[in-house]
């Protein structure tokens, strides 16, 4: 049979109560906030941390027009190109600034590529190898076309990723569409 | 601030304090069953949360070679070998393709045919796959000038892969329709 005991009850209630005496009289205890608490969280030593994204951080970028409609722009920097073990991260920073839409709506990285699906690819020149983004199935490993969107002229974080260089490479030609100008000698970080 | 008068006064309360039973007992409730046990049980299966991804097959060479019949059909893949609407081979892609045709048997003919997707206007895309092909054909004859080379450009006319699919784009199959063929028979 399951049930409570009077005195249990009891020696709950007081134990309340007392908790409740010490947290609402209590001024010259522990004297950290719980701001500093909240930044310990990680322990001493942690490597776990913030993957900040600054906009501004790109080393070459280029800006270019809609085939569909020539007012609608973007602009498209790239911001690292990532060996990390077996693959390769590639962020870019994507602005939206379409002229026949209104500021405040959103754009999707669907439309920026006029109704396709993002599947940019590095080119190995040296080597003459073709690096695609990574797929499982039709799944790929990167920024989702549809999902991805901003407000029209807001900065957005692109990510795609591919296999790690087979070959002793520092540079690779970047191609977001076949039909924009590629980014060339975009520099591997390793 | 806590002091002696005020815990004094919260213990005083506590002690007086009249425990009321709710309108239903302990007693009341019998031991759970079986089902009930395994029903207040959720078990997660993590199996299938892990998306594993597998880098291989992700980095395509220039060329891929394949056998119809007797014929030989080395197609090169133009997304590495020209810039967006250029027919330039670089020094680099010009050695590669001396290397490749350098099995070929001694002044075989050797046809070397371009193609395009479906991506803009007919007559440009032939234009552009006959510059292309001749671009490859200059490269052949640079390492075998014994091979007797015919050289076509058929834009996008003979693709091999839809270049859409339910009405909406390919791009997989447009990349796959953009490439330079060298044919010969062994």
């Amino acid at each position: 049979m399951i049930m409570l005991k009077n005195t249990t009850r009891l020696v709950c209630i007081l134990t309340a109560l007392a908790i409740l005496a010490g947290c609402t009289g209590s001024e010259d205890g522990d004297s950290s906030t719980p701001g500093e608490t909240q930044q310990d969280n990680g322990g001493a030593g942690s490597a776990a941390g913030v993957d900040e994204f600054d906009p501004n951080d790109v080393f070459v970028e280029q800006t270019v027009a809609l085939a569909a409609s020539p007012e609608d722009e973007v602009t498209i920097g790239v911001q690292s190109l990532q060996v990390d073990g077996e693959v390769m991260q590639l962020r870019l920073v994507v602005t939206p600034n379409f002229a026949s839409i209104a500021q405040d709506e959103t754009v999707s990285l669907y439309d920026i590529l006029e109704q396709g699906t993002f599947r940019p690819s590095l080119l190995d020149l040296e080597n003459l190898k073709e690096y695609s983004i990574i797929r499982d199935g039709s799944t790929p490993w990167g920024s989702d076309s549809v999902d991805t969107e901003a407000v029209n002229g807001t900065p957005m974080l692109v990510f795609a990723v591919f296999a790690a260089p087979q070959d002793d490479i520092d540079t690779v030609d970047v191609s977001i569409r076949e039909v924009w100008p590629s980014f060339t000698g975009v520099p591997i970080e390793r | 601030m806590r002091t002696p008068t005020t815990a004094a006064l919260l213990l005083a309360l506590a002690a007086s304090t009249t425990v009321t039973s709710p309108a239903w007992a302990e007693e009341d409730f019998g031991d759970p069953t079986a089902e009930q046990l395994e029903a207040s049980v959720r078990t997660w299966n993590p199996g299938g949360s892990v998306r594993v991804w597998d880098p291989s097959g992700s980095v395509e060479p220039l060329e891929t070679e394949t056998t119809q019949g007797d014929e030989t059909v080395v197609s090169l893949d133009s997304d590495i070998l020209f810039a967006f609407g250029s027919a330039e081979v670089s020094p680099v892609a010009t050695e590669r393709i001396g290397l490749l045709v350098a099995e070929i048997p001694q002044g075989a003919a050797v046809s070397v045919i371009g193609h395009t997707d479906s991506v803009g206007d007919d007559a440009a895309n032939l234009e552009l796959s006959r510059q292309r092909a001749q671009a490859v054909a200059a490269a052949i004859t640079a390492a075998r000038p014994d091979l007797a080379l015919d050289v076509q450009g058929r834009g996008e006319t003979e693709p091999v892969a839809p270049n859409s699919s339910g009405g909406e784009d390919n791009p997989e199959g447009r990349e796959q329709n953009r490439r330079v063929e060298i044919r010969y028979t062994t």
